[in-house]
């Protein structure tokens, strides 16, 4: 006990110096949203906020015609949509994966595993040659569509269900004269709440946060991802520098629905793991 | 990969035609369950790959100079002049220093941190440091490629105005991009590694640590002899997460090289694929994505079977 009594201020310090590293490159979006493009380069310091923030954003959202509002809108819809339809289609399959006998469910479940390990790369740009055949790139469709399959969320939904579904609530329900899918809809999602959360955010952070596919698939600007738009603007600093200043306060707006998106997040796992704490 | 932990209801003592009945239902229940899912992932996962390894085995060929380009069956051909390219080799040199380099640190910073963070006395800094340490990874990769360029370039950074008033110069920009490129994932990724180790950590039984205080080990030494060899298995998925991350590296270089002269546009195994196809040569691109998938999973199982085994013993 005494050796770390000893120990906690060196802790202590050590921790504020990582934390620093950390939390500096936000600190300074924070303060660099507040500032015009001249101070950017005038005052570069981590502490000289300036009161240009709400000018910075109302030119944001009028350059060319309210293009960035146009992307959020897209990112919200890929997201939103994609997170939606595919945690209950990783719900489903982690479900009947779980609590039926199929032949082939083994292999079903270790094949969508085996998908948690397939680069991205390797998939997107097959994809832009299938929906290219299809017609269907540059369209919302080639963006929502392979964002619908979360392997990921299959085997966290599998996880909530031997969690959290006792089987005895099944058999009761299927005596009672219930079908299998009324089970799954009435009893099992309800019961896999804070799994289902934990699937839905990750996907709409993956979503939100993907740049490869998007960056692939679509040619015409108004269907661009917020992420993908802000790409385009940091290619552009040099013939346009009032962008740098739209780039930042757009990649600031642009972090806050998953920063949100994380501390929900956080506070579910923090339950979730004091819960496991109680029962263990 | 995983154990068979079903536990499905068990129908036993039931006469023929109830199980004819039951099992047409079970069937059904189950086919509206997986089939949705299972369409899309054959459409978007198996197809994919397919059709890649399928384009692989062609080459656009003319027959004379005046000639339509035809697709032709060349076998591995594209394989070997991939294995035999020099721009592959050093996009495979470049994430292989990266591996050994930033990835490698991101576990050990990572397991560092979560192992600071663990040793804490009181909860409330825990709680706090675990959330600032774990932001980053939430921001979009093109975000924190856009930030870190801005505190890369002199005349925005107010690192480098700090390095300058304590007399040093710095040009990041100029840097090896294996490390300013390293620098940006270790800072989006580090946190999601502490957050796996200190998972781990509170599964572990904490009697096991009063005793070795009652014996007289210090915080260090608990740390070093008891939490980290408890850790292993957690270290290797992260080693193993960390290693697809490496190979698959894009966006953040991508996003990074509008700023840097030092990143070229087949920097990384993934970058060289999209500029072949962004040039048009499907053939060269597909072969490059097939490749690169084999290694990944060469990589993934051969480390997981190597300590599924060291488990076993």
């Amino acid at each position: 006990m005494m050796a770390l009594r000893r120990l906690q201020p060196v802790n202590t310090i050590v921790l504020l110096g990582i934390c620093a590293y950390f939390a500096m490159p936000l600190w300074w979006l924070v303060v660099s949203a507040t500032k015009t493009q001249g101070e950017l380069v005038t005052d570069a310091g981590l502490w000289s906020f300036s009161s240009h923030l709400v000018e910075n954003l109302a030119r944001l959202f009028s350059r060319n015609d309210g293009q960035f509002l146009r992307w959020l809108f897209n990112s919200v819809l890929y997201a939103g949509i994609g997170a939606l339809i595919g945690t209950l289609l990783s719900a489903a399959v982690g479900y009947a994966i779980s609590k039926y006998e199929f032949p082939g469910r083994t292999a079903l479940f270790n094949t969508i595993l085996a998908g948690v390990l397939v680069p991205p790369a390797t998939l997107a740009l097959p994809l832009f040659l299938m929906f290219s055949q299809l017609g269907l790139t540059n369209s919302v469709w080639s963006v929502l569509l392979p964002s619908l399959i979360s392997p990921l969320g299959v085997y966290l939904a599998r996880v909530s269900v031997d969690a959290s579904v006792p089987n005895e609530l099944i058999e009761a329900a299927s005596i009672d004269g219930a079908s299998g899918l009324r089970i799954f809809a009435v009893i099992a999602l309800p019961l896999m709440g804070p799994g289902l959360v934990t699937i839905f955010l990750f996907q709409f952070v993956g979503i939100w946060n993907n740049f490869l596919l998007p960056l692939v698939m679509l040619n015409d600007s108004t269907l661009y991802p917020v992420t993908l738009g802000l790409y385009n603007w940091s290619g552009g600093y040099i013939q346009d520098p009032t962008l740098a200043t739209s780039v930042l306060v757009g990649s600031l707006v642009a972090t806050l629905p998953v920063i949100v998106a994380f501390v929900m997040l956080q506070r579910f796992w923090n339950t979730g793991l004091s819960q496991g704490a109680v029962k263990g | 990969m995983t154990p068979d932990i079903s536990t499905a209801p068990r129908r036993r003592g039931k006469t023929r035609p109830e199980i004819s009945d039951a099992e047409r239902s079970k069937r059904r229940t189950v086919a509206v369950l997986v089939l949705p899912f299972a369409v899309l992932f054959v459409a978007f996962y198996i197809l994919p790959i397919g059709y890649s390894v399928w384009q692989s085995l062609f080459a656009l060929r003319r027959a004379g100079a005046m000639q339509p380009a035809k697709q032709v069956f060349v076998g591995l051909g594209n394989y070997i002049d991939a294995v035999t390219d020099a721009a592959f080799h050093q996009s495979l040199l470049n994430v292989l220093l990266y591996a050994i380099g930033p990835s490698a640190l991101t576990v050990i910073i990572g397991l560092v941190i979560a192992l600071i963070i663990d040793g804490r006395t009181g909860k409330r800094v825990a709680v706090a440091a675990r959330a600032v340490v774990f932001a980053p990874f939430a921001v979009p990769a093109v975000v924190g490629a856009i930030v870190w360029g801005f505190l890369y370039t002199p005349e925005t950074s107010p690192v480098v105005d700090a390095a300058r008033a304590l007399g040093w110069s710095l040009d990041p920009l100029s840097w090896s991009p294996v490390w300013t490129v390293g620098n940006i994932a270790m800072w989006t990724y580090i946190g999601f590694n502490t957050l796996i180790f200190l998972a781990a950590l509170g599964a572990i039984d904490p009697s096991i640590f009063e005793s070795a205080r009652i014996d007289g080990a210090n915080a260090l030494q608990i740390a070093w002899k008891i939490k980290v060899p408890l850790l292993a298995p957690s270290i290797v998925l992260s080693i193993v997460f960390n290693l697809i991350g490496t190979l698959q590296l894009f966006t953040e270089p991508t996003a990074l090289r509008t700023l840097s002269n030092e990143i070229s546009s087949g920097w990384t195994p993934s970058m060289l694929a999209y500029a072949e196809a962004a040039a048009n040569r499907y053939n060269v691109s597909a072969t490059l994505s097939t490749l690169l998938a084999i290694i990944t999973a060469v990589f993934s199982f051969a480390l997981l079977r190597l300590t599924a085994r060291r488990a076993g013993q």
